[in-house]
This record gives structure tokens, sequence and C-alpha cells, in this order.
């Protein structure tokens, strides 16, 4: 599913126009951007943490040419799922089937 | 320190933000994230703007392609999070102007480990999910400032780089020593050996500047031992320096000079040193048939009567 079928989805839901739903994610997915920027994680209960995580500057080696790369320190976004969530896509996985 | 923001604070500051209800953000919220649970389950995919995707992957379809997918499928499946571009240049903002740099052979630094780095590793980094505490602002402070010490101070040469220079001076020096043991052999056993491969010339110098040493009597016609006195005595006799032709046939005048076989000697060996041709052997073997019963197999000390030859006009 893509981000025009999810607006369209939320929107549906709870009556608002596909325009409203669109604006309304942007505005949450911004919040969410900026408190990752300040250092904060996301919590979220029944789905999961977002979480900004430090990867230290390292030197990566390719296999294949034995060229060496410096690559820079990097803060990446990691998810990692609630318990819930993850054992709600199995269940339901299983009673799909 | 490493603060939590909580559904409840976003939906605070959307409702802040939107005017609108807290309820009615709260509402979106809830919505916006059982949705994403729901379609993640059914389309195992999910792709939101500026946030990023979500896939729900079967770890195991990783490692087996064809693996029986009815057997323990719901112990295997996990949730993969990549992050939108937008969303990873935003957080990563104290860090975008680096830029991954390609090392020179000789740079290494000290205090960093390499790492080889593949498709599977990518892979791999990409399921991890472990969650380290991290504290942005205040690494990203520090690691600015380690940057730039490590390039000033621990910049020093590899030590497999030096490794590979030693190397292949050893290569050589063992190729050169080899090549210098063979030649030296070979000459050792050209000059050792029975056989000639050294010009009649150069044998001429040495063996007469052997004879003056020993004062011996080079008069002596019949060259029973000694090889090395034959050429000089040829020499004297002008005899030699002629090399016969074998397209043309000859007719035996006489005995120019007696020899007795040695080991290593043969017809053609005989005959090259005599004629300068090898292919004059038949002479000597026509010449000595009642000697030599086997022209292939003559035994060591027959006396062999060298036949003079005339072309046969």
């Amino acid at each position: 599913m893509n981000h025009k079928e999810l607006t369209g989805e939320i929107a549906r839901r709870l009556g608002y126009s596909d325009k409203d739903a669109a604006q309304l994610t942007g505005s949450m997915i911004a919040i969410m951007g900026e408190q990752l920027q300040e250092g904060k994680s996301l919590s979220f209960t029944d789905f999961g943490t977002f979480k900004v995580e430090k990867k230290l500057e390292h030197i990566t080696v390719n296999p294949l040419t034995k060229q060496r790369f410096l690559v820079p320190p990097q803060l990446i976004l990691t998810f990692k799922p609630a318990d819930a969530l993850k054992g709600m896509s199995e269940n339901t996985i299983s009673a799909h089937e | 320190m490493n603060d939590q923001f909580t559904l409840h604070e976003l939906i605070g500051l959307l409702s802040q933000r939107n005017q609108m209800k807290q309820a009615d953000a709260e509402a979106f919220v809830q919505t916006f994230f059982a949705l994403i649970k729901e379609t993640l389950v059914i389309d195992k995919y999910v792709k939101v703007k500026g946030l990023g995707t979500f896939k729900l992957i079967d770890a195991r379809e990783r490692i087996e392609a064809n693996a029986d997918e009815s057997v323990g499928m719901q112990a295997h499946l996990q949730i993969s999070f990549t992050p939108d571009a937008s969303m990873r240049d935003a957080v990563n903002k104290p860090f975008n102007h680096f830029e991954t740099i390609l090392l020179n052979e000789a740079t290494h630094y000290d205090d960093i480990p390499e790492e080889v780095s593949s498709q599977a590793c990518q892979a791999a980094d990409d399921m991890t999910e472990s969650v380290k505490t991290d504290v942005p602002a205040r690494e990203e402070i520090a690691a600015e400032e380690k940057q730039p010490a490590n390039e000033g101070t621990i910049l020093k040469d590899n030590p497999h780089r030096s490794g590979a220079y030693l190397r292949l001076p050893w290569c050589l020096i063992a190729s050169v020593l080899l090549a210098g043991i063979l030649i030296g052999g070979g000459i050792a056993w050209g000059l050792l050996s029975g056989r000639r491969y050294i010009p009649e010339s150069v044998i001429q110098i040495l063996t007469e500047e052997k004879e003056e040493a020993e004062h011996t009597d080079t008069a002596s016609v019949v060259v029973s031992s000694d090889t090395f006195r034959l050429p000089a005595k040829d020499k004297n006799k002008a005899v030699l320096p002629i090399v016969l032709s074998d397209a043309v046939r000859y007719d035996i005048q006489g005995t120019l000079a007696t020899h007795t076989l040695r080991r290593g000697e043969s017809l053609a060996r005989l005959a090259e040193r005599y004629y300068g041709n090898r292919n004059l052997w038949t002479y000597l073997a026509r010449y000595n048939r009642n000697n030599i019963k086997d022209a292939n197999d003559i035994p060591v000390g027959t006396l062999i009567h060298i036949p003079k030859l005339v072309p046969k006009e």
C-alpha cells in the first residue's frame, strides 16, 4: 500500500477529505521528524519505537575491488516493532491460513 | 536524557498545530497506526511518504528461497523499516556534509576496525532492529572533534602495505639467485663433462697453456688418451679448420690419426672433431668396420682409425 492509498483509507474511516488526511499525515510526520532530530525516541504503545541510532565512523572494504572506504558517522533511524505488533502480524497470518 | 516522545505527546502537538480537537487528533493518530498495522499484515508492505517503508519479511526466505511455506511460517516473520530519503537525511542532518571517502592504500587508521562490506552484510544491517541508547546531540560534537584529530595524528603506513614492498624484492632476489645458480651450474657442467659445447678455439687456448705448463711432447702423432691434445696437433698441421661438407662424397685415402675411444665419445663426435661435420661418422664406421660390431655401441678403449677423406671427383 502506498502513501496515497494509506491517506485515502484514513480519510474514508474518519470522514475527512483526502486532502485533509494527507495534510494531517504530513503534519504528524513532520512532528515526528522534529522530535527525532531533537534526539528523542518515539515510543508508541502497541506499535513500536522509532529511534535514532548512532553509527560510528568505520572503514569498509569492497571484497571484489579491495577498495577501502572511510564511511562517516551516521545517524540512522531505526524502528523496533512492539511485541504486540509482532504478535498480531503472526497471528493474523496464521489465521489467514 | 534519552527522552521518550509518546503517542500522547504526539497527539497533543498535532491538535495544537492543526487547531483540532484532542479527541480528533487522537482518533487520527490511532487510526493511522492501526491502519499501518493492518495493511502491513494484508499487503506486507506500507509506504508512508516522508517517514519510510514498512515491510513484513519472512526471514527464512532469505536463507532458504524455496522453503516449504506452510511449515512454521509465523515464527520467521519480521518487520523491517527503511526510512524515507527525506527522513533519513533529516535525521542524519549533523553528518550530512560528510561523504564516504575512497582511501588510499597507504592510509590506515589504527583505531577504526575494518570490515568487509557485502550484500549480505547490508541486508543484515537492514534487518537489524536492535536498539542502542544514543545521545546524538552530544555524540555529534564528540565525533566532529574526533574526525579532524584522526586525520591529523593517526595517519600511519599500513603494515600490510610495507609487507608488500618487502615481498616483491624477495621474489626478485630468489629468482635472480636461482637463475645465477642455473647458469653457473650449466657453465660448470659444460666445462667438466666430456661433451664439447665450448668452441674449439677456446679449448685450444686452454690446452696450449696446459701443455706449456706440463712440458709434454706434442710431437707424437698418436693421440692415445688426452683428447685435448688433438686439436693442438691438428692446428700445427693446419688440417682441422677445414670443415668437410656432407653434400659431397669422399674417398678414403689412408689414416689421418688414431683415437682411443673414451667414455662419452661416439663416432659422430669424432667425426665432428676431425672433419667438423657429425654426419661424416659413417666413413669412420666403414673404415673401422673390422673393429666395430655395432656402431651404436662401441666399447670404451676401442682404437679408432681416423681416415683421411678426399672429395670424390
